[in-house]
């Protein structure tokens, strides 16, 4: 019993010990980036390295802060995420109840069509996608067009994912609740409306992240079809990169500024992120 | 769209579906407005790109060259070298996501305290973008001014001094990096996988005698086998198609060490201008990931009774 | 229920307009009175004197001419490839673009900028311009594709407490004299630059490769770089880097290579006039310091470059060359072009008149760091400091035009990636990988 205790304690012990390190390299980076951006450019380029700042400044945030970054590319990012994840999760809703409800010759091979579309590389419509958008004439920065046109493509790229989550949480809700409604006088729509969408309101809610996430951080159809002041956060800190001034500390600090909002995001709501990743995988 | 057929999925659903022909054309409407985005702005541009793939613009003149661009590109030896760079890249990077998300996956399935707090830690890397991602582990490498390098050349100088500006040391900083974002999404999956492995029939084999590791090889994985191939496709094609983290840490160098096929297609067929060119490459990339997946496809049909 | 389908229907069809058909309701049309254009310059939020001498020019030429100057901030190292996209997805391309001259191959191969020959020899300013910057945008077979507003050269930036007599002016002796740096500081470096990625090889390789006496393209545009010269060439990059004399960061992407020397770790450094923009601060390496403002008005000696060369902590001389070479340095011009497919023409023209003035010929050329492609411009007194007479000096006797791939971009980025690769292998065997590069460049022109 005494041996069995012991190794049940070395057990546990170096188990916590993996994960620990493991969590360690993930917080990492992360932890040296915010570190760095509260350095200034002579703090940031010293030999050996530190790793907390000898002072804490704000030179770095001030820069960004005074940069397009803030300006602009913050405000598209949330609209294009805003926009595209509730687009994607209204169309995907009323594509889904199709799937998870209905059967009609070709529907699964539809239902597996969409999915397919998961397989395109982003990268294969790239030009195409730049044509269309300069046929429809959204190229310009000025005004929203843009990124409506941006956040169209989002959607497109978010549907399927999206078909697919919120159809396994359809497939768990019984058909009976809707049946009661059908009998009480509601048309199938009403029944969709009323019964089936708020009780998968958290599958619904996950897909929504998921997109917003993922849209957040995209970057190369930002990189091709944005100019000027439409740009995005991710294609904002690229510039920041190419551009001829180095400073780590400036784009750190950009750094933290973009990662924020989703980071925020996922801490409060991480339930749900783990539950869309779960189920989009597993079932379906 | 007559011969849309109604069927309901269950009997219960049978009476409440079929039973109003009024609504006969609900499911239609519900699919069409996804259909119409997806057909303009994925089905579309995707054959639009195979047609490019046949041009190519020389002297200012557009001209339908056929198969010519793909006869080129498997000639043309940086390309090839690429395609290469990928193989690595995406092997080296499917492997140890999949192999320590399953570590850490049993590790956290052992449910001891504060699993959901490093759960959460480890997720993090997943949420952030590629582009910030990459910055941060460029900045950890800088060559003079890098924290880990120059812990690297304190405590672990075997590694090399300048990591950063060699093509093994680079391409394995942007694996390391891919690896770090990528651990959380196996982790979570096998996890997931994990939890609906009956206890009992672990437990069972233990009984038996078995030890840690035969009740993992011979009792956990393979019951868990369809999430590791779910796995094993997913991360293939993300590292497959991915350039965000190469664009950021490396721009491909040095000397195009890490230019996997993704990123040669953002070089010639956008920094160049080869249009054609690189619409070739998409189709090709395109076709990689289909074959994985109908790889994938057939060994999942092959054993439905799983 | 034949009118809840049709409300679906309809609403449908308004979520769909919403997103593509709304999103093309622009006014896309050209107004008269405004005059698009594409600059890697953002007026909107100055950040260093470029950007605000546009910002101001927009003002100015309002005020002046009642046109509205609408400016497309592009990144530098995208803006020629998103004019040539632009141009051939015959989208939006705007009435006056900023075009870098040694691109020109590329855009003469792509068809993007229209021909301005006959236009250009008719103007006032013709006679004006230098015959060098001229030549920077005019393709082999004699058209002007672009108006160009000044020129740059490369040359080497250096502590005089490194090089208290000078930078070496060979080879050899660099590397010597690199040799003693190093047994004297094994920390510091002798020399940082670009030296990997494309712009390398408008930044330095190419450059050295002619001061050995070679050549990269012939005037069929087909690469010849597989020569002895580059052969010397990389053999002396490889003596830098084997021995620890040029800083890592100058294999690194983007700028990092400008850190060793703004730190005064690495002694000398090899970029363009325009760079006296943009390194600060600048520590010297006896640890004085330069903390120049970026943004504001164009003040040299408010610039950290400038305050350092006036201190004598900081000198230029040209790049280092062959023994019993000449020093080599590829002229780049930053032009004016107007893009095939421009709604504006008459009014660009305008604008590039206005351009061609001198005094405006001389604000941009002080904002952008380099020198004025008009004669008039260069005469001004601006030009007339110690630093901008010695780069004059550098331009007139040293000055080699770029190139002439006619793919351009692909040939200086595989010749790049394989001296890289020469520098990152030293097992490799040279001539064999340069042979294979060039080999590669010439069948892809087919």
């Amino acid at each position: 019993m005494v041996t069995s205790k012991l190794t049940r304690r070395l057990d546990q012990i170096s188990t916590h010990l993996v994960l620990g390190l493991f969590a360690l390299i993930a917080i990492f980076p992360i932890a040296y980036t915010l570190m760095t951006s509260f350095k200034n450019q002579d703090e940031v380029l010293t030999r050996p390295p530190t790793f907390f700042p000898p002072t804490w400044r704000f030179d770095g945030y001030q820069t960004v802060f005074n940069s397009d970054m803030t300006r602009y590319y913050l405000w598209n990012s949330l609209f294009n995420s805003t926009t595209s994840s509730i687009v994607v999760v209204t169309l995907a809703s009323l594509a889904s109840y199709t799937f998870s409800r209905y059967r009609f010759r070709g529907s699964r091979a539809l239902e597996l069509a969409i999915l397919g579309l998961m397989m395109i590389p982003g990268l294969t419509n790239l030009v195409p996608l730049y044509r269309i958008a300069s046929d429809l004439g959204v190229l310009r920065p000025q005004g929203l067009n843009a990124n409506l046109f941006i956040s169209a493509v989002y959607t497109a790229g978010g549907l399927p994912f999206a078909i697919w989550i919120i159809k396994s949480f359809f497939d768990s809700i019984p058909v009976e609740l809707e049946e009661a409604a059908l009998i009480d006088g509601c048309t199938p729509l009403q029944a969709l409306i009323r019964v089936v969408i708020p009780l998968a309101a958290p599958g619904l809610m996950s897909a929504f992240l998921l997109v917003f996430v993922d849209t957040w951080n995209e970057f190369l159809a930002a990189l091709v079809l944005l100019n000027g002041t439409a740009r995005t956060v991710t294609v904002g800190l690229y510039d920041f990169q190419s551009s001829f001034e180095i400073a780590y500390h400036v784009w750190t600090a950009a750094c933290v500024v973009i990662m924020l909002p989703v980071l925020l995001l996922f801490v409060l709501l991480r339930k749900r992120f783990f539950e869309a990743m779960l189920q989009g995988a597993l079932k379906g | 769209m007559s011969d849309l057929v109604l069927s309901a999925r269950a009997e219960v659903a049978q009476r409440s579906f079929s039973g109003g022909r009024k609504y006969r054309w609900l499911p239609f409407w519900l699919l069409l407005p996804s259909l119409l985005v997806l057909l303009a702005l994925q089905v579309y541009p995707t054959l639009y790109s195979i047609y490019l793939s046949t041009t190519r613009v020389r002297r200012g003149e557009f001209m339908h060259v056929g198969l010519a661009n793909f006869e080129r590109l498997l000639r043309t030896p940086s390309f090839l070298e690429s395609l290469r760079t990928s193989l690595a890249y995406s092997v080296t990077y499917v492997l140890l996501t999949v192999s320590s998300g399953m570590m850490l996956a049993l590790l956290l399935n052992r449910r001891f305290k504060f699993t959901g707090f490093y759960l959460v830690i480890i997720f993090i890397p997943w949420v952030i973008s590629e582009v910030v991602a990459g910055t941060m582990w460029r900045w950890l490498f800088q060559p003079t001014y890098g924290l880990l390098q120059s812990w690297i050349n304190m405590y672990m100088p075997f590694l090399g001094d300048r990591l950063y500006t060699t093509a093994g040391g680079a391409l394995a900083i942007v694996v390391a990096a891919a690896v770090w974002r990528g651990l959380a999404f196996t982790t979570l999956l096998s996890l997931g996988a994990l939890q609906t492995v009956p206890q009992e029939i672990v437990e069972s084999a233990s009984l038996d005698g078995a030890n840690r590791f035969q009740r993992f090889f011979h009792v956990i994985l393979p019951l868990i086998r369809p999430t590791v191939l779910v796995m094993v496709l997913l991360t293939s094609i993300q590292s497959i198609n991915s350039v965000g983290l190469i664009v950021s840490i490396t721009r491909g160098g040095p000397g195009g060490a890490t230019r996997t096929a993704a990123y040669y297609l953002l070089q010639v067929g956008w920094e160049q201008g080869d249009f054609g060119t690189g619409a070739a490459i998409s189709v090709i990339l395109f076709a990689i990931n289909v074959t994985l997946t109908i790889a994938y496809l057939s060994i999942i049909g092959r054993h439905r009774d799983w | 229920m034949k009118a809840r389908k049709t409300v679906a229907f309809l609403l449908c069809l308004a979520l769909l307009s919403a997103l593509l058909l709304g999103a093309a309701s622009s006014p896309a049309t050209a107004q008269s009175g405004t005059l698009q254009i594409w600059t890697k310059f953002n007026d909107q939020n100055p950040q260093n004197t470029q950007d605000k001498w546009l910002a101001d020019l927009i003002a100015r030429y309002r005020a002046k001419f009642g046109v509205q100057i609408v400016n497309t901030f592009q990144p530098f190292d995208q803006i020629n490839a998103k004019l040539n996209v632009a141009v051939q997805a015959r989208g939006e391309v705007p009435d006056v673009s900023y075009v870098d001259s040694q691109q020109l191959g590329f855009f003469d191969q792509n068809g993007v900028l229209t021909d301005l020959t006959d236009w250009v020899k008719s103007r006032p300013w013709f006679d004006d311009v230098d015959p060098g910057a001229l030549a920077a945008c005019t393709t082999p077979d004699g058209k002007i594709l672009c108006v160009p507003s000044h020129t740059a050269v490369h040359f080497l930036y250096y502590w005089t407490d490194v090089y208290p007599d000078g930078v070496p002016a060979t080879t050899d002796a660099f590397l010597a004299k690199a040799a003693e740096l190093k047994a004297a500081n094994p920390n510091a470096f002798a020399f940082t630059g670009k030296l990997a990625e494309k712009i390398s090889v408008e930044r330095f390789y190419y450059n050295l490769i002619v001061s050995y006496g070679g050549q990269i393209a012939d005037e069929k545009g087909r690469a010849v770089w597989a020569n002895e010269a580059t052969k010397k060439t990389v053999e002396f990059v490889r003596a830098l880097f084997a021995n620890g004399y040029a800083a890592q960061e100058s294999l690194a992407p983007a700028f990092d290579n400008e850190q060793p020397f703004m730190r005064g770790e690495a002694g000398a450094f090899v970029a363009g006039s325009y760079s006296y923009v943009y390194l600060t601060p600048l520590t010297a390496p006896d640890g004085t310091k330069f903390e120049g403002e970026i943004t504001g008005t164009f003040d040299p000696e408010a610039l950290s470059v400038g305050a350092a060369l006036k201190a004598g902590k900081l000198a230029i001389a040209p790049q280092f060359a062959a023994p019993g070479g000449k020093p080599a340095s590829l002229i780049l011009a930053s032009a004016w072009a107007i893009p095939v497919g421009a709604k504006n023409v008459e009014a660009a023209k305008a604008f590039i008149d206005f351009q061609m003035t001198t005094s405006e010929n001389v604000a941009y050329s002080t904002a952008y760091g380099a020198l004025p492609a008009l004669k008039s411009a260069a005469a001004a007194d601006e030009f007339q400091t110690p630093y901008w007479v010695e780069v004059a000096r550098i331009q007139r006797e040293f000055a080699v035009p770029a190139p002439t791939f006619l793919d351009y971009d692909r040939g200086i980025t595989l010749l790049a990636d394989a001296i890289v690769k020469l520098i990152t292998d030293p097992s490799l065997d040279i001539m064999a990988t340069l042979q294979a590069a060039q080999d590669e460049y010439n069948a892809g022109l087919e």
